[in-house]
């Protein structure tokens, strides 16, 4: 797996493109996540929902990733597994300390599909997985 | 207050008006001073009724209502020296729904369904397979893949894969997880699927299946409609007759799903919705209540004056109209044979129905009748509530005037209305009408449905089944939020928020309560819930004021008439007012909501009227009454 790359809507992997700001969702990962079905689980959740991602590796706690990723995207969505062990979701528009949706890994897959999920309905504009 | 002059030689009393509703209870507090004084309104006050209309239970909200009128008054209970209390008018509405088609679709056809997000593209055909015998198909005839919730879809799609390489011919699958999209970018041959069918186990293996998944923004063109499906299982045009249900059902969706079986027998049943018997002063008329709510209505417009509704035994309409009987049997403790309807209003509704055979919870919209049947009974016991009342209290306490009298009092110190006047109550459980001439007499009338009869269609159609939701619905105008930011307001503008908005509320329809944005729990759409909501208005409230108001005028023409004054709980609805209005419009009607005392808006009518009724009664010439700030003089002749 490299440092950056970009989930596209069709579910394909590919290199990403740093001179293109794609309209996606931001998903920044500790690397102690980097291969793990968390990952793989908030990934299919975005898959399923047909919405292009741009993921990168990145070092600190879910919350702060994911507000950063947040405030990189273009979508202003951003999604991050930190080295905290917890799963955010966040929106640029958002104060930083509230972030949208923020579990534990351990709340399990089917949890962290949700996240991937809704952070792609946000997106969407259609209502959130409950 | 500083207009209102007490003359030293007459005496001051504290007279207070109540009005019992079907949902509220109403109170006006006024000093009425004798002998051709002033009488000065002091206070009013809103309560819910407590138990139902006319029984000893209404005690305990008129206490409330007197108690709170006669603290904005500045006054205590103990400074009351007349209660007067209306008597009320002996009529009782109530409301039912009755379906009078079902469509049935037995477990030998079964179909789903609407997934937000189905894979693939196209329309397969073949026999249903479990994805695990994928690999044990002989014969190149095509198969459906079923797969259930314990295959992931990494799982599923090399399943897939790995028996199309060895020559299966998959056409088409149906999962239970939300996988479609997943399953089909991991396929080298894309084919339609549907996911989410819940019910998933119950599809029988080995049978001829049909999956037809539209491109994004288009519907399904096989599976809903009847030839179609016909095509793809050959069927007779027999069997193509049975099969118009599940086509009906499936029409508008993005993606379906059919799987049948030989003994196919689906079915639309219809209910013998049965007859009503109307009988009229004159004649007795039978009529079909299939034939529709506007034949309905018309009949029972011939037939007027109605004595007696009944309903053919063993239909739904005999047992609808008999509960409404019972009920108010139980109410008024007199015997169910003694208890007529007088009117009844019926409107047409389409309510969303469980499919029964259906595989994931699909509905299909079932005829159905709403009809509000008003009750006549003897008078209501409001002597005993007073007696009541009055041994509680210690004051004394009066039943006071007929309704119909004392809201056209009350209406009439709305300013600019004037005589010859129709004063149209919009209540909770009927709707009702007193015309007052130029000389003063008074004729009323009450039809069957009002608020009540709106939040019962409202509840039906967008299958709540949550009347307090329905009723918020009703009462509150709707948003679609938007943006964690920004809602839409149902005039097209954007409203922007300095703070976020409750995520649970993102990009669902929202209620603008008072207090809250109360999110609606239901996948209807912001233009679907507005549509029947002010259909629901319109069918029950302008029918009615046009019906109502050709009752009372001698004339039956609604151009007759000089003022239409709106009051009532309903008259405060956002729009109902307003569809009145435009509709009274086109008669030539000026019509439009009161303003009882110039402050009370279209409340209290009943209360003030009883408190004006006893100051008549004490000043011979006119009558001054005033809110404190501004002071109003009536002559009697307005009266």
């Amino acid at each position: 797996m490299t440092e950056e790359w970009v989930l596209q809507c069709s579910g394909k992997a590919t290199p990403r493109d740093p001179a293109v700001r794609i309209p996606a969702i931001g998903l920044t990962i500790d690397p102690a996540w980097r291969d793990s079905d968390e990952l793989r689980a908030v990934l299919s959740g975005l898959e399923e929902e047909q919405v292009p991602a741009l993921c990168s590796v990145g070092n600190g706690d879910a919350l702060a990733l994911a507000a950063d990723a947040a405030a990189a995207s273009v979508v202003s969505v951003g999604v991050a597994l930190g080295a905290d062990g917890r799963v955010a979701l966040h929106h640029a528009r958002l104060p930083a300390a509230t972030p949208l949706q923020l579990i534990d890994v351990a709340a399990g897959l089917a949890a962290c599909r949700v996240l991937g999920t809704n952070a792609a309905r946000l997106v969407k504009g259609i209502p959130l997985h409950t | 207050m500083a207009l209102v002059h007490i003359d030293g030689g007459s005496s001051v009393r504290i007279v207070a008006g109540v009005d019992v509703g079907n949902e509220t209870t109403e109170a006006a507090v006024a000093r009425v001073e004798e002998e051709g004084g002033e009488s000065v309104f002091a206070g009013s006050s809103l309560t819910f009724t407590t138990g139902m209309k006319g029984t000893i239970q209404n005690v305990g909200g008129i206490r409330r209502a007197l108690s709170q009128a006669v603290e904005k008054a500045g006054l205590a209970m103990s400074d009351l020296d007349l209660v007067r209390i209306n008597e009320a008018a002996p009529v009782i509405g109530d409301v039912a729904m009755e379906t009078i088609t079902e469509t049935i679709i037995t477990e030998s056809t079964m179909i789903g369904h609407n997934p937000g997000t189905p894979g693939g593209m196209g329309l397969g055909v073949g026999i249903t397979c479990d994805i695990e015998d994928l690999g044990s198909v002989g014969g190149d005839a095509p198969v459906v893949a079923v797969v259930p919730e314990h295959f992931d879809f990494a799982q599923a799609a090399a399943l897939i894969n790995v028996a199309a390489h060895a020559g299966v011919a998959i056409t088409g699958a149906v999962i239970k997880n939300d996988d479609g999209v997943l399953i089909n970018n991991r396929l080298d041959h894309k084919i339609p699927i549907v996911d989410e069918v819940n019910l998933i186990d119950k599809v029988a293996m080995g049978m001829p299946a049909a999956v037809e998944v539209a491109k994004e923004g288009t519907v399904i063109s096989y599976l809903s409609n009847p030839f179609g499906i016909a095509t793809i299982f050959g069927l007779t045009p027999d069997q193509t007759r049975q099969v118009v249900p599940v086509a009906k059902a499936l029409i508008g969706h993005r993606s379906a799903v059919v799987v049948r079986t030989p003994s196919g027998d689906v079915q639309e049943r219809h209910i013998p919705a049965g007859k009503l018997i109307v009988f009229g002063s004159r004649s007795t008329r039978e009529i079909e209540v299939d034939a529709g709510s506007q034949a309905i209505l018309d009949l029972v417009e011939q037939l007027a004056p109605i004595e007696d509704v009944c309903g053919e035994p063993g239909t739904n309409a005999g047992g609808m109209l008999e509960r409404v009987r019972a009920t108010m049997a139980n109410l008024t403790g007199e015997p169910q044979a003694n208890i007529k309807i007088s009117d009844i209003l019926a409107v047409d509704t389409m309510v969303p129905a469980k499919v029964k055979g259906g595989l994931a919870g699909e509905f299909c919209y079932e005829s159905a009748v709403a009809l509000a049947a008003m009750v006549r009974t003897s008078r209501l016991p409001m002597k005993r509530i007073a007696e009541r009342l009055e041994g509680e209290l210690g004051v004394k306490v009066e039943v006071a005037g007929v309704e119909a009298n004392m809201a056209v009092l009350g209406a009439l110190t709305t300013p600019g209305a004037g005589k010859p006047l129709v004063v149209l109550d919009m209540g909770a459980g009927s709707t009702d009408a007193a015309l007052i001439y130029d000389d003063g007499e008074v004729v009323s009338k009450h039809l069957a449905g009002a608020g009540d009869m709106v939040t019962m269609i409202i509840n039906s159609e967008l299958q709540l089944d949550d009347r307090e939701l329905a009723d918020e619905i009703k009462k509150y105008p709707l948003a679609k939020v938007e943006t964690l930011y920004s809602i839409r307001l149902e005039d097209g503008t954007v409203k922007f928020f300095d703070e976020h908005l409750p995520p649970e509320t993102f990009a669902r329809v929202v209620l603008l309560a008072p207090e809250a944005m109360l999110p609606i729990p239901t996948k209807h759409s912001f233009e679907e819930i507005r549509r029947i909501r002010r259909d629901a208005k319109a069918s029950v409230f302008t029918t009615n004021a046009i019906r109502v108001l050709r009752h009372i005028v001698p004339s039956g023409n609604i151009r007759d008439i000089g003022f239409v004054v709106m009051v009532g709980g309903s008259a405060l609805d956002f729009e109902v007012s307003d569809f009145i209005t435009k509709v009274l419009a086109d008669y030539g009607v000026v019509c439009g909501r009161g303003n009882v005392r110039g402050v009370e808006g279209p409340r209290n009518a009943v209360a003030t009227g009883l408190v004006i009724s006893y100051a008549l009664q004490q000043n011979a010439g006119s009558i001054v009454y005033s809110d404190g700030s501004t002071v109003y003089c009536l002559q009697e002749d307005r009266f």
